[in-house]
């Protein structure tokens, strides 16, 4: 009753999304908002927060920045929180730590997207929360299954059970596609390892990003997803990044570190 | 009437597990995913394949190995593999290496899952299964046999049987001890301790198996047990005197567990330890470290270290990518 009482009052302050930066302000301690936001997120003492009409509903979004809560390697990237109220009741919908968030174009359900750090972020009606939508990121690679003659190779990229499993069980594949993240003519090969068992519930299946060096493969990259994987438009020392889908609507980002790619941040997906 | 009865309970029997294994993978279902887990179908056929998975790559062996002080068990193992995979699981378990911190964390916690009831109720293994999950393909008997009650233990060096055969086991582990495990070990802790950005492996997995480390996070199957304390980053070199103690309480008379019965491999053992490793100067195991005819005449095993067979790397040389894609 309270809550639909203070959306009612946020419906009459809230101003329509458009495809431009979030514009954050200070929060009263005192507002509608922050008795809100307070009940789902422990706010620091400095909080800015917008209001926002992200799903066309007439009610207003609740947006929090909470610029004293932000990434030790990134002062400038701090914790962004948007909740929605769906169902009767607010939920946060969209919590990362974000530089830079703007509204996007409105999607599936009429909801707005979010683009965070260029990275754009679409309503999931199942999850009923913001997903990262890595295909529309960059270019997802096709991936297709491994000749025969190179699959027990590409296999044992993945460890020596991998070869085991593989030779042992005819479901396990290995798909493969072609990529370019260094602008090399040679170019490099994105792989994944999968079947009954291969695949986490939490990380994925095992993924591996492979160069040919003195006619043996080396592994660049040694990660895990489902779904997409793309290629962001990003990079780092000449090497593109890489963002792969995770179960339960997260994602692994990867970056050149100098000399391979490492996990530069991942979001778990909800799973439970 | 009473035929519909009949019936629905012989469905009932085929197609339903038995109430304690409900029970029990429920508990682990909660353990893992939550009380009100949004997949339940999902999570048991999912533990069930890789359940299989992990028989299949031998994985299982690690079942009652000790893991910063943790014992491995049915449903610690199975837990760790939910969040990464089995293959993935597998690999970290015998090379140390894992993708991300990320990963690490996760699985670490995973293995926190332990002493679930499964239905392990000492040596009758049928029941492991069948009371844990309604895995099919419930015969781990070599699993637990070769982990915890080793039969027909071979004291003769030589090569190495497979593990679920009445094989080599121990006698794997102590060759392994002979050699270079405890090397290996040294050299994945510090290629762990060099890695950054969270995650431990250098470079790639090249056909020859040259290029990673072999050394696993236990060294060597038996070689664990003597290492005492938390194997966490921080390497602990052991000492001959705790050596030559914990190979009796091993492999001599007093001997239990996994390693009994092989009062021989003690004395197999006795005359051929490197002892120049062990010498106080130096206070343990250095990467680089001469022994064993020193590095110019390197024996190390260029397999795993627990008696596992290793599978055999494909032949086939890349010469670029012209015919994969």
């Amino acid at each position: 009753m309270r809550n639909k009482a203070l959306a009612i009052a946020l419906l009459l302050t809230c101003s329509p999304a458009m495809a431009l930066p979030v514009s954050f302000g200070p929060m009263a301690g005192d507002s509608a908002e922050a008795d809100i936001a307070s009940s789902l997120v422990d706010l620091p003492e400095r909080t800015e927060s917008a209001l926002i009409d992200l799903d066309g509903d007439g009610k207003g979004e609740i947006l929090l920045r909470m610029p004293d809560d932000c990434a030790a390697a990134d002062p400038g990237s701090c914790r962004t929180v948007v909740m929605r109220f769906t169902a009767g009741q607010w939920r946060v919908v969209f919590d990362r730590n974000v530089a830079e968030l703007e509204t996007g174009e409105a999607g599936f359900a009429g909801v707005v997207g979010l683009v965070a750090d260029r990275m754009p972020w679409e309503w999931d009606t199942s999850a009923g929360r913001y997903m990262i939508d890595t295909a529309a990121a960059g270019e997802p690679v096709a991936l297709s299954l491994a000749p025969a003659e190179y699959v027990e190779l590409l296999a044992y990229q993945f460890g020596e059970g991998a070869l085991n499993l593989f030779r042992k069980n005819d479901q396990t594949s290995v798909h493969i596609g072609g990529v370019n993240l260094d602008g090399s003519a040679a170019g490099q090969v994105l792989a994944r390892f999968q079947g009954p068992g291969v695949c986490g519930r939490v990380m994925g299946c095992p993924i591996r990003v492979l160069s040919v060096v003195d006619g043996q493969y080396a592994t660049l990259l040694e990660g895990s997803g489902i779904g997409d994987i793309t290629v962001l438009p990003v990079s780092r020392g000449g090497w593109s990044d890489l963002v792969a889908d995770l179960p339960g609507g997260g994602f692994a980002v990867y970056g050149w570190d100098g000399e391979r790619y490492g996990v530069v941040e991942v979001v778990p997906g909800v799973l439970k | 009437m009473r035929k519909t009865v009949l019936v629905a309970a012989l469905m009932a029997g085929t197609f339903l597990p038995a109430v304690p294994a409900h029970a029990a993978f429920a508990d682990f279902m909660a353990a893992t995913c939550g009380a009100n887990c949004a997949d339940p179908i999902g999570e048991r056929s999912s533990a069930e394949q890789n359940w299989q998975a992990l028989q299949d790559m031998g994985t299982t062996q690690f079942i009652g190995s000790q893991l910063d002080g943790r014992t491995i068990d049915v449903s610690s193992l199975l837990a760790a593999a939910r969040v990464i995979g089995t293959t993935e699981l597998d690999r970290w378990l015998r090379t140390g290496n894992i993708s991300s911190g990320f990963s690490l964390d996760k699985v670490t916690e995973a293995l926190g899952v332990t002493g679930i009831d499964m239905g392990l109720r000492g040596a009758d293994v049928s029941r492991v299964l069948g009371g844990m999950s309604g895995i099919p393909g419930a015969d781990v008997s070599n699993v637990i046999a070769s982990s915890w009650e080793l039969p027909g233990l071979p004291t003769t060096g030589g090569g190495f049987a497979d593990v679920g055969t009445g094989g080599a086991y121990c006698d794997q582990a102590v060759d392994s001890i002979i050699n270079a495990s405890a090397q290996a070990y040294v050299n994945s802790v510090v290629e762990a301790a060099e890695s950054d950005m969270g995650f431990s492996q250098v470079g790639g997995m090249s056909p020859n198996a040259d290029s990673h480390s072999e050394s696993g996070l236990f060294g060597g199957s038996c070689l664990d047990i003597f290492m005492t304390g938390d194997k966490d980053t921080l390497f602990k070199p052991p000492q001959l005197g705790q050596l030559v103690s914990m190979m009796s309480q091993m492999f001599g008379a007093e001997a239990q567990g996994s390693c009994a019965g092989a009062p021989t491999v003690h004395e197999q053992v006795a005359g051929s330890f490197p002892m120049g490793a062990f010498s106080p100067g130096n206070g343990g195991f250095f990467p680089g470290m001469e022994y064993s005819g020193g590095e110019s005449t390197p024996s190390l095993h260029k397999g795993n270290n627990y008696g596992l067979p290793n599978a055999a790397p494909p032949s086939t040389r890349s010469s670029g990518f012209a015919g994969l894609l």
